[in-house]
């Protein structure tokens, strides 16, 4: 099966958006101030595929900010532009702050190693010896992505269940026409860059085997359950009836 | 319960991070980000826990005219953690998703009209030119970090949230300790938006999990692999 290039997908379905709504925006805009996102400081390209099927590989632009020293929140879209859609997110923590986390949890997170070593993630635009000054420390990180919009799949809203998502780690994984399309569009050789990143170093403690869910698949399904009300004295149910 | 603010452990970002961030964010563009043009406030609830209730600041923008996109944070500082997503479509799309999506999607006409939405800092008027709109429009919110577990770190599976959707469900001194930082009043604001129409179809039977509680979790499966055949197969996670 082909992959479908995030780029060709279907638009999302509505009118575009009115000039009133715009107003509104733009005078709402100036009144408040947007501090979380501002935070926002790199973007940077990569691939992810779905922790239950490899063959379903997403170019995914993320957008991050520093919450502190050892940990990044970013934002996934799946193309750079204003109008892209918002696919999902990603927490990247250092090596420290993985090992504190528990066992059960260790799974859904994914090492960064090979992506960066390999040349395949890079922040576009930024010259190589900036961007390998950020690099030599993400390579020593992990993340753990979600994903709640299956543009793959060519869905024209964000349906089904968010997943949890995984990263290349070994040569092989990657199909080549994505990687060679990524490739012409911000002129960039990923051969070349893993020439240059050679020297750096991964987590110290070594890639840990409950990461990158330790090799099985992982696949987030719905259960339907009692819901627990919120126990206020005139306990009410959730919807009319 | 009072939100609980936790930091994130470990060390404050130091200056040179800071400078090789800034360096690049000189030089690349943020286009997607940039165009979030709106704060809302509101609470959420788990799917199936409705004792849990959240505040979420929203960050959102319009992707066109019938659909949002919203970042949330846990509070609207520049250190808030981003600790989940939600899409808002008008009436119309909610009504081409398929039966089985439905339930995942909650309805905004009574945190609306209600009050407790707002836009912290737009003055009445102007808010209320949206709000119009969005109480005739249903979320899809996912949140990943439990935050009001006391969670340090974004751990465990992404949830399905719901909103609220008729009055006695939010807990009174969470609504009171907004209203206080904020200088709002729920009741007052309640009034002010009593002419607004909700949905033109009313509230979808099969939305807000038709009532039912959601829960999210993880299977373990085979793993489909890439399957390129020029290469030999090699497991996902190196020896």
């Amino acid at each position: 099966m082909d992959p479908v290039h995030a780029s060709i997908a279907p638009e999302v379905p509505g009118e575009k958006t009115k000039v009133g709504t715009s107003l509104v925006d733009t005078a709402a805009a100036t009144i408040q101030s947007f501090g979380p996102t501002k935070q926002i400081h790199q973007h940077l390209c990569a691939f992810h595929f779905y922790a239950d099927d490899m063959t379903r590989q997403v170019e995914a632009h993320h957008y991050c900010g520093h919450v502190n020293e050892d940990m990044r929140q970013c934002l996934i879209y799946d193309r750079p532009d204003a109008d892209a859609r918002l696919i999902g997110l990603e927490y990247i923590v250092t090596e420290e702050l993985f090992l504190t986390l528990p066992d059960t949890e260790k799974p859904m997170w994914h090492s960064h190693e090979y992506e960066v070593k390999s040349g395949v993630l890079f922040l576009p635009g930024v010259p190589g010896p900036v961007e390998r000054k950020d690099l030599e420390k993400v390579a020593k990180t992990y993340g753990k992505t979600i994903h709640f919009w299956q543009v793959d799949k060519g869905d024209e809203l964000p349906l089904g269940l968010p997943q949890v998502m995984m990263a290349l780690t070994r040569d092989g994984q990657l199909y080549p026409n994505l990687a060679k399309d990524v490739e012409s569009r911000y002129g960039v050789s990923f051969e070349k860059e893993r020439a240059n990143r050679a020297y750096m170093e991964g987590p110290t403690h070594g890639i840990h085997p409950k990461a990158n869910a330790a090799g099985v698949g992982l696949k987030t399904v719905l259960r339907e359950i009692e819901c627990k009300p919120s126990g206020h004295p005139e306990s009410v149910p959730r919807i009319f009836v | 319960m009072e939100p609980v603010h936790a930091s994130v452990p470990g060390e404050k970002t130091k200056i040179t991070t800071s400078l090789v961030d800034t360096a690049s964010a000189a030089i690349q563009t943020f286009g997607p980000p940039n165009k979030i043009h709106q704060h809302l406030c509101v609470f959420h609830m788990y799917a199936d826990d409705m004792t849990r209730q959240v505040e979420a600041h929203h960050y959102c923008c319009n992707v066109n005219e019938d659909m949002r996109q919203c970042l949330i944070y846990d509070r609207p500082e520049p250190d808030a953690r981003l600790i989940g997503v939600e899409y808002i479509v008008t009436e119309d799309l909610f009504l081409t998703l398929p039966d089985s999506e439905k339930p995942l999607w909650h309805s905004h006409e009574y945190e609306v009209k209600s009050g407790v939405l707002f836009m912290p800092g737009v003055p009445g008027p102007v808010e209320r030119q949206d709000l119009d709109k969005m109480a005739k429009t249903y979320g899809k919110a996912i949140h990943f970090w439990q935050v009001d577990k006391g969670d340090e770190l974004p751990l465990g599976l992404p949830h399905v949230m719901m909103a609220l959707t008729r009055d006695g469900q939010l807990y009174p001194n969470l609504a009171r300790d907004m209203e206080n930082r904020y200088g709002v009043t729920f009741e007052k604001e309640k009034m002010n938006r009593a002419n607004m129409e909700g949905l033109v179809h009313g509230v979808h039977p099969k939305a807000n999990a038709a009532g039912i509680g959601l829960k999210t979790v993880l299977r373990e499966i085979e793993c489909k692999p890439s399957g390129i055949s020029s290469l030999e197969p090699v497991p996902r996670a190196p020896k």
